[in-house]
């Protein structure tokens, strides 16, 4: 049974019930009625699945061209990182929003992408509120600058509270200094009673991680549903799921909410909704054109050849995060050629472009930025050997989740055994056919990001940091570019750097 | 005798020439060629790496520069900050594109470089176009101004007639404006959107509510105001429509900036990247170069100290195999000269040694000619014994040998008996030929080799023998005698016997006897030849130094 034939038996039942046993509603109740459409992870606009901002015009404005009170919701993870976004900061998307102009954006981690300032100033540019609804600025104890903390969107006499929340590993994971991200639960509680106050009848969390109390919130009607597209979560069960715990799993897909409830009757709200593909939708010739303009001028800069493939690789998410990656070789020797350091060690989470490349491929800057979109900066430092081996107990302490934080390395023989328990998978660690020595110092290649602590790392940290040449930070792309348009040819190979016992076994 | 196998000193010596010539040839043309070397090192290094290093860095200075100006570009608030950013900028890029072309640049800085300008092109037009929003906002805003003016105006003129009214059209008339200057103000989106909301709610109540009481005239009036803001501010081309444009425009121009400030950054980072790449290579090859520097002052050194070792080698080489040869040569022929010895033999198979062949060959002739010379002197031409020259010589070498070595000497004076009647009788040829018999006799009688047989003139012949005393003398006087008796030669003249015979006077000089000459001895042993003789011939009689 669909869940729209479900909701109208609900109906039929209610007003039976009204019918049956005499309970008369106050003379003015009336029963309003709302629908959201909401759409979010458009972050690259070259590609369709991720970023289908024409498709999804034409389906807003269609959305829109219906009675009644009809909101556009986005939900960000859209400003970086991209190609495009690597040289903008996500001005073009908020420039593609402003011509739809969703009614209020809600803010993820990815939108901090560039980092806490350039978020500001995309909100000034936005045309529609930017919310977050737990994030403050620790300097002033203020909502951060351009940013809201809740809003209400009003349209026929319908009121609906939007609440955005940023997942707690934000600040760790995009080494954000400048934010402060309060706790979940009493962030969703605070603004939802504000916006009670000022009026909101409908209230809906936006957000990008798993909220263990979003249930009892809803339950308690303190806010009626939640909306977040995450490919990685799990959609809930129809058991478990209240219809008011929304997931959007697959990425070319929006959702179709509509909510309705009795203006009378607090908590008395209804929730259908469905999902809707945007290959469905025409795309909208105005947007298109838009669109093209930017994938036009970053072409005009990115479509030069850069070196040829000779060997076939691929950086696909499972690849470079779970095992070693001949790609992720390639940007070790190349750290270590760069800087001489004797081990290189960096994060698999700069390698983006999840994509498959045959011998033969003309390897363009377009892949390249791809593929290394972060300004990372390339940083030697000098740590003891304990905090090498520590390092990789985090790094294989999420193996199933494919996370960013799978290291990859130069210089190092590693190995481990992903069967074991999280903490106790690490082996062995050999330089140079040594293991390595607790005691000793080394030099090791790293990331600006990992040696900031990010992805919880804090053994990069506690090292020295060598002075660069110039005094300047260099970006590993930089290096990665110059050895290519050097070279003319890229050569890959594995060598036994990640061994997974299990998975030899 | 092995020779020693044959090196021409004339090989040696083009050889040594050969070598010497080759070295300075060697040791010039690696020291040029080294010379060379490290000049184009020198050449390379200030002629196409620094040069290029600083066309880097002044590339990288002029685009961090550019970097500004294009910041003062995408935030231009007026024409003239636009022009002044522009011009900046185009200034800035021509100065780039020289460098560039200075520079000979690879393809792909080009074609960021042509990406940055198109950047920059399409940079003005979007602020110029905002810019002319602005001024086109500005415009309406005044007019909005002016309206608001005139209707005061009007609402002041008509409030009496009209009443209350009039006054609350007025009243929200004003608000309208006073919103709409609230909205001109905003600088975000968002919030124009909720008070154009705001303004098309009060100016739908402006239209339906608040005229509807209106006189005709007041009404067409406030109506004419209400269109006139209708026009200016809600339409399509109102102000709001061009303040969200504006805005929009604003929003993609900082944008746009951002992009393009990255895409300058990126640039000037890329170069900066690529001259530090460069100051390294430089840096490597300049150790390299060094290195190799070094090297060609140690090779060079080297090569010459070789050439010297080998000029030495030659110089020894000459020494021994030449000039002390030639000494030693020469120090030989000299002592032969002097009458030593030694064979004139050095050592070694070439031009010395031949010409240390060819003296020896000469002093060898030279001695045998000389022995032949002097054999033909001292000997005598009938009897072919030694003549009275050789035993005068003899005579005095023996006399001082016998005195050194206190050793006796003694001398037989032999006379043929009656040779006068022999040679009448017989002939001279028969005489000759005798006295050629008896000196045979004689000679081959004394067998001693130091003893000296002499034919002393016509038929005396004199014998000397060395470390002989007076009766040794006798035993050789008598087997002479003897000997001469023996031979039985015919002498039917003879007075004594009938065939020929010797008288002999013996004089002998004794052991540690005091100085004697030739003469003296002679003159003794011609006194006992004397007293032989006497004696009646075919006698032999020793001087007796008692009897005189």
């Amino acid at each position: 049974m669909s869940s729209k034939a479900r909701t109208t038996n609900m109906r039929h039942l209610l007003a039976l019930c009204l019918i049956v046993f005499g309970i008369h509603l106050p003379a003015h109740a009336v029963e309003k009625r709302l629908s959201i459409l909401y759409a979010a992870d458009m972050p690259v606009i070259s590609k369709e699945t991720k970023g289908g901002y024409p498709r999804l015009a034409t389906a807003v404005s269609q959305h829109r061209a219906q009675s009644g009170a009809n909101f556009f919701l986005f939900g960000g993870n859209s400003l970086g990182p991209s190609s495009l976004s690597l040289f903008d900061s996500g001005s073009h998307i908020i420039d593609l929003l402003n011509s739809i102009e969703p009614d209020a954006m809600g803010v993820t981690k990815r939108e901090y992408s560039y980092f806490e300032e350039e978020l500001s100033l995309r909100a000034y540019e936005a045309a529609f509120p930017l919310v977050a609804s737990n994030i403050i600025d620790p300097r002033d104890g203020e909502i951060q600058d351009g940013l809201t903390q809740g809003v209400i969107i009003e349209s026929h006499d319908a009121k609906l509270g939007v609440i955005a929340i940023i997942g707690p590993n934000a600040a760790h994971e995009y080494l954000l200094q400048h934010i402060q991200i309060l706790e979940e639960e009493s962030s969703i509680r605070r603004t939802a009673s504000l916006l009670r106050i000022q009026g909101a009848e409908v209230i809906v969390v936006l957000h990008d991680s798993q909220i263990p109390s979003l249930t009892a919130l809803i339950a308690q009607g303190i806010v009626d549903l939640s909306i977040t597209k995450n490919q990685f979560f799990q959609p809930a069960s129809p058991e478990s799921n209240s219809q008011r715990i929304l997931t959007l799993v697959k990425p070319d897909r929006f959702l179709k909410i509509d909510i309705s409830w009795d203006s009378e009757i607090a908590n008395s709200s209804r929730v259908d909704w469905r999902v809707e593909e945007l290959a469905k939708f025409v795309a909208e010739p105005e947007m298109t054109k838009q669109r093209n303009d930017y994938i036009n001028r970053l072409d005009r800069l990115l479509d030069l050849p850069v070196a040829r493939i000779t060997t076939p690789f691929d950086t696909l998410r499972k690849t470079v995060r779970t095992g070693e990656s001949s790609f992720a070789n390639y940007i070790a020797d190349t750290m270590l050629n760069y800087t001489k350091a004797q081990i290189a060690i960096f994060n698999s989470g700069i390698i983006r472009g999840n994509q498959e490349y045959s011998a033969g491929h003309i390897f363009t800057r377009k892949d390249l930025v791809k593929e290394l979109p972060f300004r990372t900066g390339l940083v030697v430092v000098k740590i003891q050997g304990q905090q090498i081996l520590d390092s990789f107990n985090n790094s294989f302490s999420q193996l199933k989740e494919s996370k960013g934080k799978f290291l990859q390395v130069g210089n190092l023989e590693v190995v481990y055994d992903s069967s074991l328990p999280r903490h106790s998978r690490l082996k062995s660690v050999k330089y140079m056919n040594q293991p390595i020595d607790p005691e000793r110092v080394y030099s090791v290649a790293t990331t600006d990001y990992l040696f900031n602590g990010g992805d919880n790392y804090t053994q990069f940290a506690s090292g020295t940091l060598e002075p660069s040449d110039n005094g300047t930070t260099t970006m590993i792309a930089d290096i990665v570019l110059q050895r290519m348009l050097k070279e003319q040819t890229v050569t890959v190979s594995k060598s036994n750097r990640l061994v997974d016992l299990n998975e030899s076994r | 005798m092995n020779r020693a196998k044959r090196i021409s000193l004339y090989w040696f010596f083009s050889g040594a020439l050969m070598c010497l010539v080759l070295v300075f040839v060697a040791v010039t043309t690696l020291a040029f060629y080294r010379l060379l070397s490290v000049s184009s090192i020198l050449d390379e290094i200030s002629k196409q790496s620094l040069p290029q290093i600083l066309i880097f860095n002044r590339i990288s200075t002029e685009a961090a520069g550019l970097t500004l100006y294009t910041e003062q570009l995408a935030s231009a608030e007026n024409p003239p900050s636009l022009r002044l950013a522009e011009a900046e900028i185009n200034r800035k890029l021509a100065e780039i594109a020289l460098l560039l072309r200075q520079g000979d640049m690879d393809n792909f800085l080009l074609k960021q470089f042509e990406a940055l300008n198109a950047e920059l092109d399409e940079l003005t037009a979007l602020v110029t176009e905002k810019l002319t929003l602005s001024q086109t906002i500005d415009t309406a805003e005044q007019q909005i101004y002016e309206t608001y003016k005139h209707s005061l105006v009007f609402s002041q003129g008509v409030a009496k007639i009209e009443g209350s009214k009039l006054s609350t059209w007025g009243m929200s008339f004003s608000k309208l404006i006073s919103l709409t200057g609230q909205l001109l103000s905003e600088t975000r989106l968002h919030e124009i959107r909720l008070l154009k909301h705001t303004i098309e709610t009060e100016f739908n109540l402006l239209q339906d509510q608040h005229i509807a009481t209106f006189s005709a005239n007041a009404r067409a009036k406030a109506l004419r105001f209400n269109q006139q803001f209708e026009q200016l501010v809600l339409s399509d081309q109102g102000v709001i429509a061009l303040k969200i444009s504006q805005l929009r425009i604003q929003g993609r121009a900082t944008g746009r900036g951002n992009f393009t400030e990255k895409l300058v950054s990126n640039f000037a980072r890329i170069l900066s990247f690529q001259a530090s790449e460069l100051n390294n290579r430089i840096l490597q090859n300049s150790i390299l170069n060094n290195e190799k520097i070094v090297q060609h002052i140690n090779t060079i050194g080297g090569a010459v100290t070789v050439a010297l070792i080998l000029i030495l080698l030659i110089g020894v080489s000459l020494q021994n195999r030449v000039i002390t040869r030639l000494i030693n040569l020469n120090r030989l022929v000299s002592a032969r000269l002097e009458g030593e010895t030694l064979a004139i033999n050095v050592s070694g198979n070439d031009e010395v040694s031949d010409l240390a062949n060819t003296f020896e060959h000469y002093a060898l002739t030279i001695e045998r000619q000389k022995r032949e010379l002097s054999h033909q002197a001292l000997s005598d031409g009938l009897t072919g014994i030694a003549n009275r020259r050789a035993f005068d010589e003899e005579i005095i070498r023996q006399l001082r040998h016998a005195r050194r070595f206190q050793k006796p000497l003694s001398i037989i004076l032999i006379d043929v008996d009656y040779f006068k009647p022999y040679n009448d009788q017989y002939g001279h040829a028969k005489g000759d030929e005798t006295l050629h018999l008896v000196a045979t006799i004689l000679n081959q009688s004394i067998t001693r080799g130091t003893d000296l047989m002499a034919r002393y003139g016509g038929e005396e012949f004199i014998c000397i023998l060395p470390n002989t005393d007076q009766s040794g003398a006798q035993n050789v006087a008598n087997k002479l005698r003897e000997a001469v008796a023996l031979e039985n030669i015919p002498h039917e003249f003879s007075q004594v016997a009938p065939h020929i015979t010797v008288s002999q006077g013996i004089a002998t000089v004794e052991s540690g006897s005091s100085e004697v000459t030739p003469n003296q001895l002679l003159k003794l042993a011609d006194i006992a030849l004397y007293q032989a003789k006497g004696q009646g011939r075919d006698k032999v009689v020793v001087y007796d130094y008692n009897t005189h």
